[in-house]
């Protein structure tokens, strides 16, 4: 097997997707220019170039997604400023590093990674409920501003969801035993944008130089017929791609407006990219909470603090803030107690996943940071089957479930951002304090 | 949950047959995709397929099989729990990546398999229930976090809650 890291890979054109591009409503084949100067929000003085809307609705993946944060992304074939495309209602993931947009929705021929050979470059993508397949190709992505042009990325590994261009996923990636999510009827959304903490979607132990690659590997080089394991330079790894933006570079400040506890069809909110750039994503007062090695803080509840040590023996989960969780996954019912109760099973409920108390139970916990820094952390959760029974409601502030009966930890998702400003603050990036991994509210 | 640690491979679990087989014999004859609700050999298997370090750690009315591989800190731990006989009930895991549960979950896994494939109106953390099967996946990208174990294994002075 060749080593992906010792050639020099390659981009070829492939066939594109045969998504009509003047039938899509999210394509635009004329194309905008790049702004002046090729990219970046830098000089814009907050006057939008470094924001992208964010909107809380209804998707299409239609009515069974619910609390999905949704984005408009701008891809080119890398140079050009024609063969570009909107994409749009792409899911706004804090959770996940790298740009994956499903080749059903891609009408613009996106080059895919090939090695020497002629091999092409796949990936298997796990996320902690589902799993994706696809190609890796390069695109220059445009984020921000009022064309989707304020801020650009060049040449940017992103990963085509479902490409047909390769084999079906092997027997090592599907044996995680997930379901693939590769369709817009089992994502819900047209692609994943992952602006969370590390650049690389692997990091240094997938690169060839790794004596301790993680098992499964998530790369493959494929022939036509069949694809190996491989490691790969993190340099073609999929990969954030704020972390690629020539300014505000260093992290992104997710800001939600407020919903109704009773829930709302839509809701609104900004993605800003940068911390500390721009005269609209300073940190403020905001505190900052630093993490471990895997992006994680710990969280006190009723005097008890779950973390995760980092001695890496222990199978303890630890705290993170997540867009792409629907919901607040937080501890277990018994544990939170309070008259938390799991939803029943059966009938027309939306079953254990979610939380049914009788009535909404306000909370409090302190999250805390690896530098021992505090902030509280009130939550309030609601009946998921009264919330969820309005077939209109698209945007929930207090929806939660169960980490996990064993695993405790609290994975905040998106009812936590609303009525909140949240920062994310890259890996390596110089954001204020020190520099990033870190998030900060 | 009191645990008392011992020291690194060679280790010996009081009533298990493997007790004295030696290591290379272990690797070659253990059955090469088991664990839950097998025999401890299988830990062994697994060790061999992750290229881990083994360490076994002895807590009351149980003893933990673990595989950690790669960085501490950044890396894998597997955990397989066994019963006093010998008996895998549990099984957890913590690293970035989620590991190969065709082989974790053995004869338990096409069951697992066929429940997370129906559709779920959750997007967050995986919970499978089925029949005395329960199986949980959470986490995020670079750091997931998950369990198994089959409810009729646990020995019965014992509760799910010891498998983490």
């Amino acid at each position: 097997m060749k080593r992906a890291g010792f050639l020099a890979l390659a981009v070829v054109f492939a066939a594109a997707i045969s998504v009509g591009l003047s039938g899509c409503g999210n394509s635009s084949s004329g194309g905008l220019p790049p702004s002046s100067g090729g990219g970046g929000g830098g000089g814009t003085g907050g006057s939008g170039g470094n924001v992208t809307p964010i909107a809380v609705e209804q998707g299409p993946g239609g009515t069974s997604f619910v609390n999905t944060p949704f984005v408009t992304v701008r891809v080119c074939v890398p140079g050009s400023t024609t063969q570009c495309q909107n994409v749009k209602d792409v899911l706004l993931d804090t959770g996940s590093y790298g740009l994956r947009l499903l080749s059903s929705q891609v009408g613009i021929s996106l080059p895919e990674t090939t090695d020497g050979s002629g091999n092409t470059l796949a990936e298997c993508t796990q996320f902690e409920g589902s799993y994706v397949w696809g190609s890796v190709a390069t695109a220059d992505v445009y984020m921000g501003g009022a064309n989707n042009t304020g801020e650009v990325a060049t040449s940017v590994p992103i990963q085509l969801i479902g490409s047909s261009s390769i084999p079906a996923a092997p027997s090592s990636c599907t044996s995680s035993g997930l379901p693939a999510n590769d369709t817009v009827a089992t994502l819900g959304a047209n692609g994943i944008l992952g602006v969370g903490l590390f650049v690389h979607d692997c990091g240094a132990a997938c690169a060839p130089s790794s004596t301790s690659p993680p098992n499964p590997q998530p790369y493959y080089l494929c022939s036509s017929s069949s694809c190996t394991q491989t490691p790969l330079a993190e340099s073609n790894q999929v990969q954030n791609p704020v972390a690629l933006f020539a300014n505000d570079n260093n992290g992104v400040v997710v800001k939600m407006n407020s919903v109704s506890d009773s829930g709302a069809a839509t809701a609104t909110g900004s993605l800003i990219f940068g911390i500390g750039t721009e005269s609209n994503n300073g940190l403020g007062s905001a505190t900052v909470l630093t993490v471990n090695g895997f992006g994680d803080f710990s969280t006190t509840y009723n005097g008890v603090t779950y973390s995760d040590p980092t001695s890496g023996t222990s199978t303890n989960a630890g705290s993170f803030f997540d867009t792409g969780s629907n919901g607040l996954f937080i501890l277990d019912a018994t544990t939170l107690g309070n008259g938390i109760s799991d939803c029943p099973t059966g009938g027309t409920s939306v079953g254990p996943s979610y939380y049914c108390p009788a009535n909404p139970v306000s909370l409090t916990a302190i999250n805390v940071g690896a530098n021992s820094a505090t902030v509280s952390a009130p939550f309030t959760i609601a009946n998921a089957n009264t919330l969820l029974g309005v077939s209109t409601s698209f945007a929930f502030d207090n929806l939660g479930g169960a980490f996990g009966s064993g695993t405790e930890a609290f994975d905040w998702g998106l009812p936590f951002f609303f009525g909140r400003t949240i920062y994310f603050a890259i890996n390596g990036g110089n954001a204020p304090q020190g520099g990033g991994p870190y998030y900060a509210y | 949950m009191p645990r008392k640690e011992r020291g690194n491979w060679p280790l010996g679990v009081p009533g298990s047959r493997w007790l004295g087989v030696p290591l290379a014999l272990a690797l070659t004859a253990a059955p090469a995709w088991a664990v839950l609700g097998q025999q401890v050999q299988s830990v062994l298997a697994d060790r061999a397929r992750v290229a881990g370090r083994l360490r076994q750690i002895r807590a009351t009315g149980y003893t933990i099989q673990q595989i950690s591989s790669g960085q501490p800190g950044r890396g894998t731990v597997i955990r397989e729990y066994v019963s006093p006989a010998g008996m895998v009930f549990g099984v957890s895991w913590h690293g970035p990546q989620i590991p190969n549960l065709r082989a974790l979950l053995g004869a338990y896994y096409s069951r697992f398999q066929q429940a997370a494939a129906q559709p779920r109106r959750v997007r967050g953390p995986l919970r499978i229930q089925s029949g005395d099967l329960v199986v949980e996946s959470a986490g995020h990208m670079r750091a997931f976090y998950g369990r198994a174990y089959v409810t009729k294994l646990i020995p019965r002075n014992l509760s799910a809650a010891v498998v983490r």
